[in-house]
């Protein structure tokens, strides 16, 4: 298992399209991918976007990504990357 | 239906109508928006799960089509929102919720129905007000998909059409792909509706005041007359021969035309007129450019806002305006951008404010702007950056008073200091003008031209306001019909022509309205004083033939 700490930057949240980026990404790899929301406990499917979209994470908030499977090295890699890189 | 019903129903029937301009149509029937079929009795749960994936299958690529045709008008950013929509729709979330509600014995379409229902009713409980607004986004995409299911939704079918309605908004002509309508029919509306309008932007004919026809002509083969004001319905094989050796001289007309592209708009005597063209979008200005106009007369901005949730931002504002400055920029002439004129029939989402008695009297066009600071601070900065790609002019519409010229220009300054301390590149200097478009700005034109730069008649408007007739209103229509109805219009724009020239200093007046195209009012347009005339692209030749006709 592999896991990281993304605190979001974007002012208006996890919106439509970061969400959707982070689905993109989450889809490449066979791992299950579960984002774990610090506020609130609430969980979401990193590849299902109304799951991500529901977490309705704000600027601010704690997202904890929670990676497991055959390629959980890459696919923690590549999310963190996207987070960090293309999220702010 | 019996048998016999069914026969007369195929019968040649003529309705007759309002035409806008002189063109014809031959095709089929589409009723936009009709009542949806009636919902059908449940098939088991295979039969409706298969019908639920192909309808699945067809809203995403009606996704894909209405991206690419946002995309081309109004850029990438606009465009984004369907890229959540396809999500939303390929989301496992999304069918597995569908099948399952299959499963309990519900059709395709109510299934959808609950499920994109359930879903949005998540977003909306998020006290996020941009999630919250999502809540829309999923209820537009299931009832894309229960479109499909059902059928008779706002969307084309293949082939070519002519699109029957009750009557069009701004909003449905945004989804309209013009390559795919032939023309338009309405039950109500006048010659300056919606429909009209666009129906003359897309130079196809129109026929409204149709009177209401029923549904069950959808499909039916038609010849449309926008010149006789008629429709025929299921039209004899004479008719239809008639109509095509009609069509060929039409297409004779614009070779012949075609050949005064490269040749200059200029009177008998002398007289240089601009040609400009009135367009909404990058598509109308390549289209311009094509037809050889000088500049552009008229960019309507609110193209950019309406139909959407959010305001777009300064950068996807600049990413158009400087498209067009950009694809202008050999043509002697200006791209006129009319900052956003929302209120009234165009309603921007997020303006709206409370419900008005009179809205065509009400918070619009520079009223709206100057009430909303930001978002014509927004607007300024985008058209101030896109200055430095080409000849970008701007103007206000809706002026009745000196004074919101003054407030609307201390804004523009305050937001070129901004820029110019910014260090971004601008144009030395950006022509500011404004509409007249109200009786009150062609009164007061000399008082205005001690602050504007260049004015535009805005002959829909101005008509509406001098004639106290609203525009949509079909029993008023015959109050604005001839030459001798507008002769109090007429006499507005002189006044205010000479008013401005009398000003000097290289102060022009234009029209820009809908009149501008009626080549039988041209020559009575040059005698008020107008500089320039601004039409939509397809009536830039036959306008420029009429020119140069004129002594």
């Amino acid at each position: 298992m592999e896991s990281f700490v993304y605190r979001v930057a974007d002012k208006v949240g996890i919106h439509a399209r970061p969400a959707g980026k982070i689905v993109n990404a989450a889809k490449e790899f066979s791992a299950d991918i579960i984002i774990r929301k610090k506020s609130d406990g609430k969980e979401a499917d990193a590849k299902r976007l109304f799951s991500v979209m529901s977490l309705a994470a704000s600027c601010g908030e704690e997202l904890t990504f929670i990676i497991s499977g055959e390629d959980e090295a890459a696919a923690a890699l590549a999310l963190k990357k996207l987070c960090e890189e293309a999220l702010g | 239906m019996t048998a016999a019903e069914m026969a007369a129903k195929r019968d040649t029937r003529v309705l007759t109508g309002v035409g806008v301009g002189a063109l014809c149509a031959s095709g089929t029937l589409h009723f936009w928006k009709k009542k949806r079929r009636e919902a059908q009795p449940y098939r088991g749960a295979r039969e409706e799960k298969r019908a639920f994936s192909d309808a699945l299958l067809r809203a995403r690529e009606r996704t894909a089509v209405l991206a690419r045709r946002t995309e081309d008008a109004a850029g990438e950013d606009a465009a984004a929102i369907f890229e959540i929509h396809d999500m939303l729709l390929a989301d496992a979330d999304f069918s597995e919720g569908v099948r399952r509600k299959i499963d309990g014995g519900k059709t395709a379409a109510k299934a959808v129905e609950a499920v994109a229902e359930e879903m949005a009713a998540v977003f909306e409980a998020m006290a996020d007000e941009y999630f919250a607004a999502r809540a829309a986004d999923m209820r537009d995409v299931g009832s894309r998909v229960v479109d499909e299911l059902l059928g008779g939704g706002g969307e084309l079918p293949d082939g070519r059409v002519i699109i029957v309605a009750d009557e069009l908004t701004p909003s449905d002509t945004v989804a309209f792909d013009s390559d795919k309508v032939l023309g338009f029919v309405t039950f109500g509306g006048s010659v300056n509706s919606h429909t009209a309008i666009l129906a003359r932007a897309l130079a196809i004919p129109a026929l409204v005041r149709v009177g209401e026809i029923s549904d069950e002509y959808d499909g039916a083969e038609a010849l449309l007359d926008a010149e006789n004001g008629t429709l025929t319905l299921f039209p004899t094989p004479d008719m239809l021969l008639k109509f095509a050796t009609a069509e060929s001289a039409r297409r004779a007309e614009e070779q012949r035309l075609r050949a005064l592209i490269s040749l200059p708009a200029i009177t008998r005597s002398g007289k240089k007129i601009g040609l400009f063209a009135n367009i909404g979008g990058i598509s109308g200005a390549e289209e311009a450019y094509r037809a050889g106009a000088d500049g552009i007369g008229l960019f309507r901005s609110e193209f950019l806002f309406l139909g959407r949730d959010t305001l777009p931002s300064e950068e996807e504002q600049y990413q158009a305006y400087s498209r067009v400055a950009r694809i202008m920029k050999d043509r002697g002439g200006p791209v006129v951008v009319r900052t956003l004129d929302a209120g009234s029939d165009k309603v921007v989402a997020v303006l709206a404010g409370e419900k008005e008695e009179n809205p065509a009297l009400g918070v619009r066009g520079i009223r709206l702007l100057l009430s909303h600071p930001d978002v014509l601070r927004t607007q300024l900065r985008a058209l101030c950056r896109a200055s430095a790609h080409g000849k970008i002019a701007i103007m206000l519409p809706m002026v009745v008073s000196v004074k919101e010229i003054v407030g609307a220009k201390e804004i523009f300054e305050g937001v070129r200091r901004e820029l110019a301390a910014e260090g971004v590149p601008m144009a030395e200097r950006i022509p500011f003008g404004v509409m007249i478009e109200t009786p009150a700005a062609a009164i007061m034109a000399r008082e205005l031209a001690a602050e504007a730069d260049f004015f535009s008649v805005g002959t829909n408007d101005l008509c509406q306001y001098t004639l106290a007739a609203d525009r949509q209103n079909s029993a008023l229509a015959h109050l604005s019909q001839s030459e001798a109805d507008l002769e109090c219009v007429f006499r507005l724009i002189k006044n205010a022509a000479d008013a401005i020239h009398a000003h000097g200093d290289g102060k022009w007046i234009g029209i820009c309205g809908e009149l501008a195209a009626d080549t039988a009012l041209t020559a009575r347009f040059l005698e008020c004083g107008a500089d320039e005339l601004s039409v939509s692209p397809p009536f830039l030749l036959k306008l420029k033939e009429k020119i140069r006709l004129i002594d």
